[in-house]
């Protein structure tokens, strides 16, 4: 596997304003909200009465995305990965426009939201779901490191996916570190030892070399406690 | 760098509908050489990228290293961009991506149900019921907002056509065999917009002979 170094630059010329539907925090779109933030684009919360606003949201989930342009026209999209693949081409941040770095960075993407999923179950879940997910958990965890940190790896282990700039897929671990510190851990603290710098050293240098993006910064200080 | 035309493809997945239908669907419009592989499982499991299916291996005539890419959303869309059945368009691209992800919301939903713990499957079963309803609305205003001739966009196949077309294939052929109560949702739920678009997919040259050679659709949404 090669990983392809012609990274285009990440600056956003984006002239649109986005607002991002979603619940109140602790709910958080935490991938949407830092591809806002790295690309400095003007974005701002909407927290829907729910369930009254459900029925007014595109397919009655959230987030929604609803970006405005200068002459007001509206682009609504919902589901979060649709969203997400949508500003990191928005904002450059897609590795190249070669369809086989897109699909690259889709079935990465992809693999990351075994965990986020499972971790959302075991969050709501009865004490014996809890032990069936955190076993899936577990499966995936170890399947996402192994495969990741193949990846990383052909690309020179720099802290990058990609290339030696931030793209979408560092911008996704970085923002799954966040929440894996933070909300996961809380929940599953055993989830940290799989993601560990012992056990994934190059997806934890994803993590530590996007988070020093002085644009990400305010991202990073609002998950400390 | 692919090249169609000199590429050729395999896909790798278990012998039945599943997760990979859409896949096969899109290769065959696209009109590429392409193979499938049903591996021997769990034998082959650990000699996959990621340990599941399925798996797209393109192969360049040139020389190049294969090119292996896991993760069905991610093989869809990526034969889609290839072959033009996405949109290049940024914002289009995204709505058909958009719909696809609900499709595939209701289809993890679907094997949520499949599990032993009750109360893990009555969540799973109350957040399919509640995304499939709201599926077939939204679908439908679309299809029907656009003529209802069959096609969500334009007069001509495109992703979103065929994913839905796999969709469908999924709910009346897979999932009755692991669920009772599938059919009668199913039969419940459809709306003459979706039974237009399988007519419509069913019907393209395209896929002629790749219809030929299974159950059409269309009699059984008709039943």
């Amino acid at each position: 596997m090669t990983n392809d170094t012609t990274v285009p630059s990440s600056t956003s010329t984006s002239t649109s304003t986005f607002v991002l539907r979603n619940h109140a925090p602790p709910a958080r779109a935490e991938t949407i909200e830092a591809l806002f933030a790295y690309a400095k684009v003007n974005w701002k919360l909407e927290v829907p009465s729910w369930p009254q606003e459900q029925v007014n949201q595109p397919s009655g989930k959230l987030p929604v995305l609803v970006e405005s342009n200068t002459s007001g026209t509206k682009f609504v999209l919902s589901e979060t990965l649709a969203i997400e693949s949508y500003l990191a081409k928005k904002f450059n941040l897609t590795v190249s426009d070669s369809p086989e770095m897109v699909a690259r960075q889709v079935e990465l993407r992809t693999q990351i939201n075994d965990v986020y999923e499972l971790a959302l179950m075991h969050k709501i879940g009865s004490t014996e779901e809890r032990k069936v997910v955190m076993e899936k958990f577990v499966g995936a965890a170890r399947a996402i490191v192994r495969y990741h940190e193949k990846v990383l790896q052909a690309n020179g282990g720099n802290g990058h996916y990609f290339g030696d700039r931030v793209t979408y897929m560092d911008i996704v671990v970085f923002a799954f570190f966040c929440i894996l510190n933070s909300q996961i851990a809380a929940d599953m603290p055993r989830a940290l030892d799989f993601f560990s710098e012992h056990s994934a050293p190059l997806l934890n240098k994803v993590y530590t070399t996007t988070a020093k993006e002085p644009a990400l910064a305010d991202f990073v200080s609002s998950f400390r406690k | 760098m692919t090249n169609l035309n000199t590429s050729s493809f395999i896909l790798r997945y278990f012998d039945f509908i599943g997760l990979g239908e859409a896949s096969r669907i899109l290769l065959t419009v696209a009109q590429v050489n392409w193979t499938e592989e049903n591996p021997e499982w769990p034998k082959e499991k650990e000699n996959q990228p990621f340990g599941r299916l399925p798996v797209l291996i393109e192969k360049s005539a040139n020389g190049d290293a294969d090119f292996v890419l896991t993760e069905s959303p991610a093989i869809e869309r990526y034969i889609g961009r290839l072959s033009g059945l996405l949109p290049a368009d940024p914002k289009q691209a995204a709505r058909q991506e958009q719909l696809r992800e609900q499709q595939i919301d209701i289809t993890t939903c679907f094997f949520g149900q499949l599990v032993k713990d009750e109360e893990m499957k009555e969540r799973a079963t109350k957040k399919f019921n509640d995304l499939l309803f709201r599926m077939f609305k939204m679908h439908s205003e679309i299809l029907r907002a656009n003529g209802n001739n069959g096609h969500y966009f334009g007069n001509e196949l495109t992703f979103i056509d065929i994913t839905s077309y796999a969709f469908v294939k999924l709910f009346i052929k897979f999932m009755p065999k692991h669920k009772d109560d599938i059919a009668a949702i199913f039969k419940s739920k459809v709306t003459p917009e979706f039974a237009k678009l399988v007519s419509v997919v069913e019907s393209d040259p395209l896929l002629e002979t790749y219809i030929a050679r299974r159950e059409k659709l269309g009699p059984l949404i008709a039943q």
